[in-house]
């Protein structure tokens, strides 16, 4: 599934988008910077996890947010 | 709505007779966080005037917008730190105003802004993240 996502100067995903087949708009954002990808190329399920899992680096790719621990307070 | 032929559409009867086409289509699937809001520009929107602007020249149908929540999703950095707002938390989307603009060429472009908030706490409420699916709905002008 092609996707578009919409990141931040730092990098981080604001939205990820899939336009629909039926649209008769073209939608952009001048607000945010963006790159074009392939759902298969990231072994993410859904949009969401798309944008919560990952950020967009420094050469324009995504990149997998590292988890961080619990905290035990 | 020749133009849109090939999308299905319905027909709602007006209160003073005659039929008024309205036809809903899918535009978009799209995340969007709690607490910010998203600008889209859609461009391409139908173009009301093909030739030169005069005064007689209207557009054949208007559009409008509309976003519904389909999903709800919680990030592992929330999971890790979990929050009493979570379980109240309640997914909303407001297009509080759409900015009709016209373009060199005569078309159209709506620039759609699209706000989610957390309608289930105060603000600045819970966080997640919304997948939501923005409709165009087209209706005749007669």
């Amino acid at each position: 599934m092609k996707l578009r996502v919409f990141y931040d100067e730092a990098g981080v995903i604001v939205s990820v988008v899939q336009v629909s087949l039926k649209a008769r708009t073209q939608p952009t954002s001048a607000h945010y910077s963006y790159i074009d990808v392939d759902q298969k190329e990231t072994d993410a399920q859904s949009l969401a996890e798309i944008h919560t899992r990952f950020r967009v680096n420094g050469d324009g790719r995504l990149q997998q947010i590292p988890r961080r621990g619990p905290t035990t307070d | 709505m020749g133009e849109l032929a090939g999308v299905r559409g319905s027909v709602v009867e007006r209160e003073r007779g005659g039929s008024m086409a309205v036809q809903v289509v899918e535009q978009l699937v799209a995340t969007i966080d709690s607490g910010t809001t998203f600008f889209w520009t859609m461009t391409g929107v139908h173009p009301p005037f093909n030739q030169k602007l005069k005064k007689s020249a209207r557009p054949k149908w208007l559009t409008e917008w509309q976003a519904v929540p389909l999903v709800v999703t919680v990030g592992e950095d929330v999971l890790d730190h979990p929050d009493p707002r979570d379980r109240t938390s309640k997914a909303g989307l407001q297009i509080p105003k759409v900015i009709v603009v016209q373009e060199p060429d005569t078309s159209l472009s709506h620039v759609v802004v699209i706000t989610c908030t957390d309608a289930g706490n105060p603000p600045p409420g819970a966080k997640f993240t919304v997948t939501y699916v923005l409709y165009a709905i087209f209706t005749d002008v007669k």
